[in-house]
């Protein structure tokens, strides 16, 4: 009985050492993959502000334009009708 | 010899077992508990840095569809210093960061002769391209390092409701002004605490250790603000306020049914991506921090009060006699001339002081006091936005039958533009007050959304007084409307009717009474009348070469309706209301 429990107990030890190595190696490389992603997440999020930016910046400068300045004028008259969607999905057409 | 050797196996048996516990329990902690420290740690390899990496959440306006744009968010970018000691030739350094950054050559000489200094900061918020082909230059003696900044993409638009960051009183960076401060614990991202003494953190924090409770609250901030609404509200108010010169000029879209906020603003306000250059008088909100003599627009409240009351009633006449004395005191019509015999809803279409000091003298002073409380006047709104005073309704404590004329078109009490907005909404909302608020959701971690909830609506006036006088609002806007369009034909009648009122009021002179050629224009409206989704209430302080509201507001507020009900798509109403005759 004792020649096979400490064989046994010198094996666990071996596996253990090799599991907790093991685990270090995991963890590390996975803290690796979570840094290199958070990384990219905060560069994304900054190049989203910077587009967010410019399209603030697009909207404000679309917004003050004058419609009569790209040639359109008042209408005279202005009627409404009713939508009828008898064609693809998207699509209505008024009136018919 | 045999029990001996299993009670030593038994112990290093233990012993394994417990150095086994505190592996895992170790790994535990690294990665699950303090993941986030090391990853920051392991951040900054990427380059040096010297200081933390910043981070805060988002606060996110809502466009109409439901798509959320960043109001406020962090922008990652670099910092270039120098260390001057490992400089060998300045002007070539000079030369060589020149060619990719703005430097002014002076200050990086300063800072370049300052050999005893290890550190000299030369630019902030480098682009990331940009720090990436200093880094690749490998200049020796040149820093260049990983920075984080709170970004306002948005630039002016909100600017002091958004707030701004900055350092307090214990050097601690957090929000100052608007809902940066509001939802400061919500957006501040605090970094783990790294304690050293596994046993300690284990057995002495136990409640903390699984999660911090900080943690748990973090988040963004999702608004209820409609940026494209939010940017034509500005440009309509830095229109108005240019042309006629006022000191402010502001202005609040809002649901009245919900109290959410669409868009809400004045001007002049100030950049927060540009807080050095930017002037500190106008950090704060006067929305909610200023109160104000509205003037006029006050009559509708006073003509639903008196309805709701009995004390009126709708086809009801009075004798307008031009000017009244209460008091001893001269109470007039802004014209001053008398008509007779006249029926309530000239009140509003004419906007007579003498008639609306009639349905105050009906109505009695506790009536009278009991519903501009009830509208919420004088008290605080409870919006989400900090520093929010009470307007001054002192005058209505007096048995001082003046003092309830002058309350009643909206003179001798002061209101903030968010107390009157509340109270005005009532007829929009079917006689319910709302709780005007800003954020409407939360935003977490883990990817939940967190709606906020607010008091439910109060009611004050039964649906059938908002009904009547909401009518009768209806007829008061195309007489203004045809004015503001026969100055400028571009203006187009919306195609909803819309309910709204004017008002003009005189300024108090510091040194007694009020000054007669300085006045407080304001414009409320709400549409469409039968069923409102949209109330706007606009103002502007001490505009210069216009008397009358109608003047000034009118057309940014026909503006301001047009682009919403275009924007929104609000089906036209099938019959207009007509101009009232009185108009020609």
């Amino acid at each position: 009985m004792p020649d096979r429990i400490i064989p046994a107990l010198g094996f666990s030890c071996g596996a253990l050492a090799t599991t907790y190595l093991v685990l270090m190696v995991m963890t590390i490389f996975f803290a690796t993959w979570q840094t290199e992603a958070m990384n990219s997440v905060r560069l994304s999020e900054g190049q989203i502000g910077n587009l967010e930016t410019s399209y603030y910046a697009a909207m404000d400068h679309a917004s003050a334009l004058s419609p009569a300045t790209l040639g359109f004028v008042t209408p005279t008259r202005i009627a409404f009708v009713p939508s009828a969607s008898n064609a693809s999905a998207g699509l209505s057409f008024a009136g018919n | 010899m045999r029990r001996s050797f299993r009670f030593r196996l038994r112990i290093l048996g233990g012993v394994i077992l417990c150095v086994v516990i505190f592996l895992i329990g170790r790994l535990f902690f690294i990665q699950i508990l303090h993941g986030s420290t090391y990853a920051a740690k392991a951040n900054r390899q990427y380059v040096s840095s010297s200081q933390e990496l910043y981070d805060r959440g988002t606060i996110y306006f809502t466009l109409k569809d439901g798509t959320l744009v960043s109001a406020a968010t962090i922008a990652t970018g670099y910092l270039i210093a120098i260390d001057p000691e490992e400089i060998k030739s300045p002007e070539e350094v000079y030369t060589e960061l020149s060619s990719q950054i703005p430097l002014d050559s002076a200050a990086f000489f300063t800072a370049a002769a300052k050999v005893e200094d290890p550190y000299e900061v030369l630019v902030h918020h480098v682009s990331y391209a940009t720090g990436q082909a200093i880094s690749a230059l490998h200049i020796p003696g040149v820093i260049v390092e990983i920075e984080r900044w709170r970004l306002y993409p948005a630039g002016t638009e909100a600017a002091q409701t958004l707030g701004f960051l900055a350092y307090n009183s214990e050097n601690q960076y957090t929000g100052q002004a608007g809902l940066e401060e509001s939802y400061n614990t919500v957006l501040e991202r605090n970094s783990s605490g790294f304690i050293g003494n596994f046993f300690a953190e284990l057995f002495a924090n136990l409640n903390t250790t699984a999660v911090h409770p900080q943690n748990s609250e973090e988040g963004n901030v999702i608004t209820s603000i409609e940026p494209l609404v939010e940017q034509r509200l500005d440009q309509d108010l830095k229109a108005v306020n240019d042309e006629y010169k006022s000191t402010e000029t502001g202005g609040i879209i809002l649901n009245p049914k919900t109290g959410a906020i669409i868009a809400l603003d004045t001007y002049p306000t100030f950049n927060p991506n540009d807080l050095a250059n930017s002037n500190p008088q106008y950090f704060g909100n006067p929305l909610v921090q200023h109160e104000y003599e509205f003037g006029s627009i006050q009559k509708s409240l006073t003509m639903s009060s008196g309805l709701d009351s009995g004390a009126i009633t709708p086809d009801e006449t009075y004798n307008d006699t031009g000017c009244i004395h209460p008091n001893g005191a001269k109470v007039c019509n802004f014209d001053l001339v008398a008509r007779g015999i006249t029926p309530m809803i000239q009140i509003l279409d004419q906007s007579l002081n003498v008639g609306a000091a009639f349905i105050a003298t009906q109505m009695g002073h506790a009536t009278q006091r009991k519903y501009d409380t009830a509208l919420g006047l004088g008290e605080k709104t409870g919006i989400d936005l900090p520093g929010e005073i009470t307007g001054k309704l002192q005058n209505l404590n007096t048995n001082q039958d003046v003092n309830y004329d002058t309350a009643s078109f909206g003179q001798g009490i002061a209101v903030t533009p968010i107390e009157m907005i509340r109270a005005l909404a009532a007829n929009a909302n079917q006689g319910a007050i709302v709780t005007p608020h800003v954020a409407t959701a939360i935003q977490y971690a883990d990817g939940t959304t967190k709606q906020i909830a607010y008091p439910a609506p109060i009611q004050v006036f039964k649906p059938a007084t908002a009904a009547i006088v909401t009518h009768m609002l209806v007829t008061v806007f195309p007489c203004d409307a045809r004015i503001a369009m026969a100055a400028d034909p571009s203006l187009l009648m919306p195609i909803v009717n819309v309910a709204a009122k004017t008002g003009t009021a005189q300024i108090v002179n510091p040194q007694g009474g009020y000054y007669s050629n300085i006045f407080f224009h304001s414009f409320w409206g709400y549409f469409p009348a039968n069923d409102p989704q949209f109330a706007i209430l606009l103002y502007t302080n001490r505009p210069q070469g216009v008397e009358y509201a109608s003047g000034t507001l009118t057309a940014p507020f026909m503006d301001l309706t047009n682009f919403l009900v275009n924007y929104y798509q609000l089906p036209p109403t099938s019959t207009p209301t007509p101009v009232p005759a009185f108009c020609d």
